[in-house]
């Protein structure tokens, strides 16, 4: 089941692909496409296949500059100026969630990119729910008086922090029936496509996509009054500093950053200040291990 | 039996003079109706953001007069088609004068950023179909002296 639905996740990304590419990437096999983490696109390269084990190519035919657009034209139903603003920061939504990165020519007006020409490279991120991953962890996510608590999780890149934090929400929305106010930045937790999130990030939630996190947070304090507030891989001083405003407006947050361990954020300057304020109570790191994922809880 | 043939000749003339004014009056009518779509696609383009293929759709409903124009378009898309040349090779419906009007359009109608490209477009149609207008009155006079005298020169030579 679970293997049908990731190579069922993999046939929608091929779907995306121009026809001949399409055609290649079809030959992939039931195995493969379950395995399958991004297709990858270069002019002039032959179409690729990002596997745990490595990038491999697929078929023989060349990825031409006009594969290219039709991609983005695909995507887009023809209609580029419906993501213009995410494809001026390098990515674009697809139906079904799958996230689109781009690489070409920047057009630069008065130091900020305004639009991207003559692409060079596509990468197709292949996103996939891990529903019922968050469940374990809920009970430790409330005080003993029921409210939910602060949590940041952490880990390294590629960890499934994104993933932890999605099922996080939609566990919080229609397990706890909490509010959740999602400001996805970068449009990888709800991945809304045309105003509607493409993964389930639950009923009581609502979601600011495509909006910096620092000016995300406060509008939807007030426009929301949300119960918790959750956000991906916190990076900015703003992104921080938001965040406590909103600790000390009463919503609880949730949050992803990049690190190895607790102790390894403490040395950060950025968010030493954050939880010496004791915004988070709680922490959950993720490991590891032969392959698998653990997830350790810790109060703070 | 002479009479006959003179109402005959009379009346063909008319229906000549019928078919040249249908054309042109064809034409004026396409001008408009490219004029309704393109302030339909400056609104649902720059405006409201809608996407292209609904959009024209949509006037695909409401203009019959540009259903072939904008079938062949929508039949591209479904193809997988480029735009440009799909909407290029569209254009070949539209009447000679706005061809060279509306093909620069397909370059730009896709990323969105040339809304004054539209705009141009339109009113370049319009003044188009405007000057369309005012030599159909002229044309009008030319056409129907044209051909009633040219049948009653038929009936004289030939009755």
């Amino acid at each position: 089941m679970e293997a049908n639905y990731r190579a069922e996740r993999c046939r929608g990304a091929v779907s995306l692909l121009p026809r001949t590419l399409r055609e290649a990437a079809s030959l992939l096999s039931e195995e493969e496409m379950a395995a399958a983490e991004e297709l990858r696109l270069r002019s002039g390269q032959p179409l690729t296949v990002v596997l745990p084990g490595g990038e491999r190519p697929v078929g023989r035919s060349v990825v031409t500059p006009g594969d290219l657009e039709q991609l983005l034209d695909n995507v887009t139903g023809y209609s580029r100026y419906t993501a213009a603003e995410t494809v001026r920061q390098g990515y674009l939504t697809a139906d079904g969630g799958y996230r689109i990165g781009l690489c070409g020519t920047a057009v630069v007006d008065q130091g900020s990119v305004t639009a991207i020409r003559d692409l060079s490279s596509v990468a197709i991120r292949i996103p996939r729910e891990a529903r019922g991953l968050a469940r374990p962890l809920l009970p430790r996510l409330f005080n003993e008086g029921g409210a939910p608590c602060s949590a940041l999780v952490v880990s390294p890149p590629g960890g499934g922090k994104t993933t932890l934090l999605r099922d996080l929400v939609r566990c919080l929305s229609d397990d706890a029936g909490l509010r959740v106010a999602l400001a996805d930045e970068r449009g990888e937790i709800a991945a809304v496509y045309r105003g509607r999130p493409q993964m389930a990030v639950g009923r009581h939630t609502d979601v600011m996509d495509a909006c910096p996190k620092a000016l995300a947070i406060p509008a939807m304090l007030r426009s929301m009054n949300p119960q918790v507030i959750a956000v991906d891989e916190v990076a900015l001083e703003e992104d921080v500093a938001a965040m406590i405003r909103a600790a000390n407006a009463g919503a609880a947050l949730l949050a992803t950053v990049h690190g190895e361990s607790l102790p390894e954020l403490e040395q950060k300057s950025l968010f030493r200040g954050m939880l010496a304020a004791g915004v988070f109570t709680r922490a959950v790191t993720i490991r590891r291990r032969e392959g698998k994922r653990s997830y350790e809880v810790d109060e703070l | 039996m002479k009479a006959l043939g003179a109402v005959f000749l009379v009346g063909g003339g008319f229906w000549v003079r019928q078919m040249l004014l249908a054309r042109r009056l064809e034409i004026i009518r396409w001008g408009q109706a490219l004029c309704r779509l393109l302030d339909s696609l400056e609104r649902g383009v720059m405006v409201l953001r809608r996407p292209l293929p609904a959009l024209l759709d949509a006037c695909r409903r409401e203009e019959a007069l540009l259903g072939i124009f904008l079938g062949e378009i929508l039949d591209g898309l479904g193809r997988e088609e480029p735009f440009t040349p799909t909407w290029r090779r569209a254009c070949r419906h539209a009447p000679a004068c706005y061809r060279p009007l509306l093909e620069p359009l397909g370059d730009s109608l896709t990323d969105g950023r040339r809304g004054d490209l539209i705009i141009l477009t339109r009113e370049e149609i319009h003044r188009a179909t405007e000057e369309e207008r005012r030599l159909m009155g002229e044309r009008d006079r030319l056409i129907t002296a044209l051909c009633l005298s040219g049948s009653l020169l038929a009936v004289v030579v030939l009755i």
